[in-house]
C-alpha cells in the first residue's frame, strides 16, 4: 500500500513537473515541446533555464518506468479482487460445535467431517468460550490455494493437498486449542499465567516423561516415584516464590550448585561472573545460593519443570472434569492454579496429581519396545529377498 | 563349500570390513566421549537430560552405518562372479539356489562381526560413564538392532546384485527414476485426478518401506544407547 501510494506520488509529482517544465521550454523555444527541440533553442535560454531543462530530462525515464509499475500494480489489485469476489460465491461458512469454519464450497464435506472427528473426540465438553465465539477458522486442505479473506479473528488451518490426514487432524486440534488458550489470558486467570502456552495442544506425553526424568530435581524423581506432594511443588502449584526457603525444597545444595555451573559464564554479566566463579571453584553452597536467589527475584525462574509439563496437567483436570470444567476453569481469574484445577476438574489436588502422574508413568517411552517386531519383520523380508536372489535367473533382462 | 565361500568373500572386504568392525566398535564410545562428570561437579547424576541430548547428535550415525556395511557386502558379494561373468558357479556341482544360499550365509556369517563389534563398543561404552539416575543403558539392544538393519540391507542388496550387472542397474534405475520422477509425476497427476492430491505416492512408497510393514522398519526404531 505504502509502496503503490508512493509510486502514485512520483508519478504525479513528476507528471507536474514535467508539465511545468514543457511550459517553461514553449515560451523560448516558440513551442517545441520535445526536448530535443528545446535543446536546439538552448541558446536563447539562460544557462539556469537550460540547466533546469537539462534536469527535467533526466527525470523522463523515471516517469516512464514509475507509470509501468503503477499500471502493473493496478492490473495485480484488480486480478486480486476479481478472484477475492471468486472465492467469495464459491466459499461455504460451516458451523460445528462451538466453531465456524470458512472453506471453499468442494471441500466443505471433508472439512465437516475432520473438524467434527476433532470436535467430538478432543472438546466436545466445552460448552462456551469467548474466544471460540469470536474466531473464524478458514480450512483449506489442497494445493490450488482460494484466496479467502475474513476481515477479523481469523485462524488459518490450511494445508497442502498431500498432507497426511492425521496431521491434518492434529494440526486442527492445536488450533482449536490456541483459541481456547487465549480465553486463558485474555480474562487475566493466575491459571493462564503458570501455563503461559497452548494446553490443549496434542501432548506428547513421552517427550514430556522424558522432560521429568531428566531434570535434576529431587522433587522431579520424588514425584516419578510416587510422592503427589513433590508433584505439587515441582509443578510449582503450591507458590511462586523463589527464596531459598522454596530453592531447598526444589533442589539439593549439589543441585542448586549444579544449577549456577550449568548457568555458562558467557550468558551473564561481567558483574556476576565473580560471584559464580566463588560458587563453582569455591564449592560455598552459601555463595551459590545467594548467587540463585537474586536472580530468581530479578530474572530467572528456577522452578524445576517447564511451563509444557504443567499444561498437560491443566489438560487432564479439564478431561477429568467432564461438561462444564474449562468453564470452570474461567470463572475467577484470581484463583491460584492449584485451586483452579481443583474447581475444574471436580477433585482433590493430591487426586488430580496421582491420576496426572500415573498417566504419566505410563507413557514411559518403551525405547526398544519395537526391536521384536522390527528384528522379525528383517527376518523375513531376508527370507524374501534370499528367495529371490536364488531365483535371480529370471531377473535378467539380456 | 560353505567354508570356501566364507574364505572367499572374506578376502573380498577384508580391508573394508576392518575399518567397518573399528568403526562399529568406535562409534558408541565416541557417542559418550564428553558425557562424563562435567567439570565443576562430582556427579554426573546431575546431568541426565545432558547425557540423553548428547547422544542424540550421534543418533543417525548409527543406521548409516549399519546400511553402509550391509551394501559393501552384498555388493562384494558377487564382486567375483560378475567379473569372471558366472562361469564358476556352473562350474561347480551344485545347483545355483544353492550357491546363492550358502553365498548369502557366508556374507551374513561376516555381517555378525561389526555387530559383535558394536555389542562390545556399546558395553564399554556404558561401563566408562556413570549414569545419573532414571537413565538406562541398551547395549544388548542396540546390538541386536544394528545386526538386524545390516542383515536386512545386505538382503536387499545381495538379492540385486544377484543377477548380472545389468539387471542390478535396471533394478536400481526403475527403483531410484520412481522416486525423483514419481513425485513429478504425482504432482502433474494432482492437477487432474483429486486421489493424487491427497495422496503422494512417493511419500507413501517411502513411508511403506520404513514406516510400514515395509523391509527397512528396523531403520526407522530407536537407536539410542542412553535413555529413559
Amino acid at each position: 500500500m505504502c509502496r503503490r501510494s508512493a509510486l502514485g506520488l512520483v508519478a504525479v509529482t513528476v507528471a507536474l513537473f514535467g508539465a511545468a517544465g514543457v511550459e517553461a521550454r514553449q515560451a523560448p523555444s516558440g513551442g517545441a515541446a520535445t526536448p530535443q527541440a528545446s535543446s536546439v533553442g538552448a541558446s536563447t535560454m539562460t544557462p539556469e533555464q537550460a540547466r533546469l531543462l537539462e534536469k527535467l530530462d533526466s527525470l523522463r525515464p523515471l516517469v516512464a518506468e514509475a507509470q509501468v509499475a503503477l499500471d502493473v500494480r493496478i492490473a495485480r489489485d484488480l486480478e486480486a479482487t476479481r478472484r477475492a469476489a471468486a472465492a467469495a460465491a464459491r466459499v461455504d461458512t460451516l458451523g460445528v460445535g462451538l466453531l465456524t469454519v470458512v472453506t471453499p464450497t468442494g471441500q466443505a464435506d471433508i472439512a465437516r467431517a475432520l473438524i467434527t472427528e476433532v470436535w467430538n473426540e478432543h472438546f466436545a465438553l466445552i460448552e462456551r468460550s469467548p474466544t471460540l465465539a469470536e474466531s473464524i477458522f478458514v480450512f483449506e486442505w489442497s494445493d490450488a490455494r482460494v484466496p479467502i479473506h475474513v476481515e477479523s479473528n481469523a485462524r488459518p488451518v490450511q494445508f497442502r493437498g498431500s498432507t497426511q490426514r492425521p496431521r491434518v487432524k492434529s494440526a486442527i486440534r492445536n488450533a482449536i486449542g490456541a483459541a481456547l488458550a487465549h480465553d486463558l489470558r485474555r480474562a487475566g486467570t493466575q491459571v493462564g499465567l503458570w501455563v503461559s502456552g497452548n494446553p490443549l495442544q496434542e501432548p506428547n506425553l513421552e517427550a514430556i516423561y522424558r522432560v521429568v526424568a531428566t531434570r535434576r530435581s529431587q522433587v522431579t524423581r520424588a514425584c516419578l516415584a510416587g510422592d503427589v506432594s513433590a508433584c505439587a511443588s515441582a509443578l510449582s502449584l503450591g507458590t511462586r516464590r523463589q527464596d531459598l526457603a522454596q530453592l531447598s525444597e526444589w533442589y539439593t545444595p549439589e543441585e542448586r550448585r549444579a544449577l549456577v555451573v550449568a548457568w555458562r559464564p558467557e550468558l551473564m554479566s561481567r558483574f556476576d561472573r565473580p560471584e559464580r566463579t566463588r560458587c563453582v571453584e569455591g564449592r560455598d553452597h552459601a555463595v551459590c545460593d545467594e548467587f540463585l536467589t537474586s536472580f530468581g527475584s530479578m530474572r530467572r525462574d528456577w522452578s524445576p519443570l517447564p511451563p509444557s509439563v504443567r499444561e498437560t496437567l491443566l489438560a487432564y483436570a479439564v478431561e477429568r472434569g467432564g461438561p462444564g470444567a474449562w468453564e470452570r476453569l474461567l470463572e475467577d481469574p484470581d484463583m491460584e492454579p492449584g485451586q483452579a484445577l481443583e474447581h475444574a476438574s471436580g477433585s482433590t489436588l493430591p487426586e488430580l496429581l496421582a491420576g496426572w502422574r500415573a498417566r504419566l508413568v505410563e507413557h514411559r517411552p518403551e525405547t526398544f519396545e519395537d526391536l521384536a517386531p522390527s528384528t522379525g519383520l528383517s527376518l523375513v523380508w531376508t527370507i524374501l529377498f534370499a528367495a529371490l536372489a536364488m531365483r535371480s535367473t529370471r531377473w535378467r533382462f539380456g | 563349500m560353505y567354508r570356501s565361500m566364507l574364505f572367499l568373500h572374506w578376502k573380498q572386504i577384508r580391508h573394508a570390513l576392518v575399518l567397518m568392525i573399528m568403526a562399529s566398535f568406535g562409534l558408541p564410545l565416541l557417542a559418550v566421549g564428553g558425557l562424563g562428570t562435567p567439570p565443576g561437579l562430582e556427579s554426573a547424576s546431575l546431568e541426565a537430560y545432558r547425557f540423553v541430548a548428547g547422544f542424540q547428535t550421534w543418533l543417525a550415525a548409527f543406521p548409516a552405518l549399519a546400511a553402509l556395511t550391509g551394501t559393501a557386502l552384498a555388493l562384494s558379494a558377487w564382486n567375483w562372479d560378475h567379473q569372471v561373468n558366472h562361469v564358476y558357479a556352473l562350474s561347480l556341482p551344485m545347483t545355483r539356489w544353492e550357491y546363492t544360499l550358502q553365498k548369502m550365509l557366508a556374507g551374513m556369517t561376516l555381517a555378525l562381526l561389526p555387530a559383535a563389534a558394536m555389542w562390545v563398543g556399546a558395553h564399554l561404552a556404558t561401563a566408562s560413564i556413570s549414569l545419573p539416575v532414571g537413565l538406562q543403558a541398551y547395549p544388548n539392544e542396540l546390538a541386536v538392532r544394528f545386526l538386524a538393519a545390516i542383515v536386512v540391507s545386505y538382503a536387499a542388496l545381495f538379492a540385486m546384485a544377484a543377477g548380472t550387472v545389468k539387471t542390478t542397474l535396471a533394478v536400481a534405475g526403475v527403483i531410484f527414476g520412481f522416486i525423483f520422477f514419481g513425485a513429478v509425476a504425482n504432482d502433474v497427476l494432482a492437477g487432474y485426478y483429486a486421489y493424487f492430491e491427497r495422496v503422494h505416492v512417493v511419500a507413501a512408497f517411502i513411508e511403506w518401506i520404513v514406516e510400514g510393514p515395509g523391509p527397512f522398519g528396523v531403520f526407522a526404531g530407536s537407536w539410542t544407547l542412553i535413555d529413559v
